[in-house]
């Protein structure tokens, strides 16, 4: 018969060596299962004789229970080692500061427009906004544009269908008031536009403020105080500007009004192609066949008109060279803006 | 719509400079989107007569000439096919200086030797002098042409070509006489009418016209010419005047 007290000493050792719960559960059913070697010594004491039995079979028990605490304690300690080592690898940092709600912000045209609506609101002007898609006699001849004129090819125009457009501009929206209403008017129109465009300073689509004021005796000199006064609140410096005789089919006179370019104080650099003078805006006097074919009686009322490119604005006020940036919906750039 | 300030100059001739005409013609309402002198800037450049034509002893395609400048004579090394006796071409003098755009560095004519013959000077092709993008051959200068005189007051090269931006309102400033009024208007100053003789005509053949579009068509104006030579070529001073209304922008 084998020693228990050997076979104890053994399966102590065997316990303390073993790394995994695997093995220990092996090493259990070795010493302690059905075929378990202490098993068997109990079952090898009926070759014992009868009075050696007792004391052997308790010196056996007494190693079946030492093995068994070996075992569990061994099990508790590998058990809290893996816990340990679970929590060290999933730890957080609870000192960290928490991660904040980010913010959206306004697109650099929206602030623009914002910008220029707000001036002229200010000033007393309604805002008026219409639909993108029109129909070419909102467009075109309500403005005194018709359609073999030559005016036209000033516009590539977007042809959804026949006789329907994509705008142009925002003119179309000043004929809907004036259809609708009595004079007098005072009104921007803020939106998008499409022309068929597309290079370093035309995109395809972009946006415009238009502005329209009809009343009794509006004179040239109102349209140049209005307009001087809107650029210089827009651009917060009172830089030249200058009025140059133009055309346009639907005001009469008219003129492009550019102003010292705000980049070199109008010495002359690459953003004004060295002329120290910056396009920014154009202007007239309505043309009164525009006002008689929205029935205002032109012998009592007449009045000015402007347009400007919310982009154009944009880039000068802040500096972009591309105006393609702008639609590109880069965060990095949009960022900056907020 | 572009025109050569030289041309708008024989109709009409403000006491302004080349700058201060741009800035009055922008404040009138005609937009100068640009302007470019019409040559490359160069000097030293005159016209030459050529007096001899060699075969060069050592290459095929080169010839030997002697060139005057009206006080001396040159041996020069050229490659030109239309290189020959009694031929007036731009002749760029030793320390001739050719600048070919605003950013490069003057070329300069300096004694080279060619294939192992002295050549003092070059005779220039209309390419050379910024005048056509490419050429074959020397620019044949007109018979009445005084050799030795500079080539840029010979061929009226101190001349610029003014870029105009158009409203459509302004069709009548689609061509030298209407400029010319306007610009007459705004520098009040007499506009002074060419004297244009009248063809002879020589031939009575006739060309039926009939217009029944009145409304588009209110005028139409014709003229039968026979016997054309295809051969001919324009008058430089026809090509020039053509060339330097386009100039700016091809």
């Amino acid at each position: 018969m084998a020693d228990p007290n050997s076979l104890l000493a053994e399966a102590l050792q065997a316990i303390q060596d073993s790394s995994d719960e695997k093995s220990l559960e092996s090493l259990r059913v070795q010493c302690l299962g059905k075929k378990g070697s202490l098993t068997a010594l109990l079952k090898s004491l009926g070759q014992l004789p009868v009075d050696e039995r007792p004391a052997a079979g308790e010196r056996i028990n007494i190693a079946k229970q030492e093995v068994q605490q070996a075992i569990e304690k061994r099990k508790a300690s590998l058990v809290e080692e893996s816990l340990n080592a679970q929590l060290r690898s999933e730890a957080i940092d609870v000192t960290l500061p928490g991660r904040r709600q980010s913010q959206g912000g306004l697109h650099p045209i929206t602030i623009t427009i914002d910008r220029i609506t707000s001036i002229f609101e200010t000033s007393g002007y309604d805002v008026a906004e219409g639909p993108e898609i029109e129909d070419d006699y909102h467009n075109f001849e309500a403005l005194n544009i018709p359609s073999h004129h030559p005016a036209r090819a000033m516009h590539d125009t977007f042809y959804v269908s026949p006789g329907t457009v994509l705008r142009t501009h925002t003119s179309p929206v000043q004929v809907r008031v004036m259809e609708g209403g009595e004079p007098p008017f005072r009104m921007i129109c803020p939106g998008r536009v499409y022309r068929c465009d597309s290079d370093l300073t035309h995109t395809p689509m972009f946006h415009q403020v238009e502005g329209l004021l009809i009343d009794e005796n509006v004179s040239f000199a109102d349209l140049k105080g209005t307009v001087i006064d809107f650029l210089h609140a827009y651009f917060e410096e009172d830089m030249p500007v200058r009025f140059r005789p133009s055309y346009f089919p639907f005001t009469e006179p008219s003129a492009e009004v550019d102003m010292g370019c705000v980049s070199c104080a109008g010495k002359g650099c690459r953003i004004c192609g060295h002329t120290g003078w910056l396009e920014v805006m154009g202007c007239g006097m309505v043309h009164p066949r525009v006002l008689e074919m929205s029935n205002i009686d032109t012998t009592k009322y007449n009045g000015f008109a402007f347009g400007m490119g919310v982009e154009r604005l944009a880039m000068l006020r802040y500096g972009v060279g591309d105006l393609r940036t702008y639609f590109e919906n880069d965060l990095r750039f949009l960022r900056q803006f907020n | 719509m572009i025109f050569s300030e030289q041309w708008l100059r024989e109709w009409v001739s403000p006491e302004l400079e080349t700058q201060q005409l741009i800035d009055e013609l922008t404040m009138a309402g005609l937009e100068v989107d640009g302007s470019m002198p019409v040559a490359r800037q160069c000097s030293g450049i005159v016209v030459g007569l050529v007096e001899s034509v060699e075969p060069h002893p050592d290459a095929d395609k080169l010839s030997l000439c002697s060139v005057s400048d009206g006080e001396e004579s040159f041996q020069v090394v050229c490659g030109a096919p239309n290189v020959r006796v009694g031929l007036k071409a731009p002749f760029a003098k030793l320390g001739a200086k050719i600048i070919e755009s605003s950013d490069a560095k003057p070329f300069k004519i300096k004694k080279a030797k060619i294939r192992g013959v002295e050549s003092n000077g070059m005779l220039c092709s209309s390419e050379e002098l910024g005048l056509e993008e490419s050429s074959d051959g020397l620019l044949e200068l007109h018979e009445n042409a005084i050799v030795g005189e500079d080539i840029r007051s010979s061929l009226k090269l101190d001349d610029t070509s003014i870029e105009l931006d158009l409203t459509p309102n302004r069709g009548d400033c689609l061509g030298m006489i209407g400029l010319a009024r306007e610009v007459g208007v705004i520098a009040r100053q007499d506009v002074v009418p060419l004297d244009f003789p009248v063809p002879i005509e020589s031939i009575s053949d006739q060309f039926e016209i009939r217009i029944t579009a009145k409304d588009a068509c209110p005028r139409y104006l014709g003229r039968i010419i026979r016997n054309l030579n295809l051969s001919s070529e324009s008058p430089l001073w026809m090509k020039e005047k053509l060339r330097r209304c386009w100039a700016a922008k091809y």
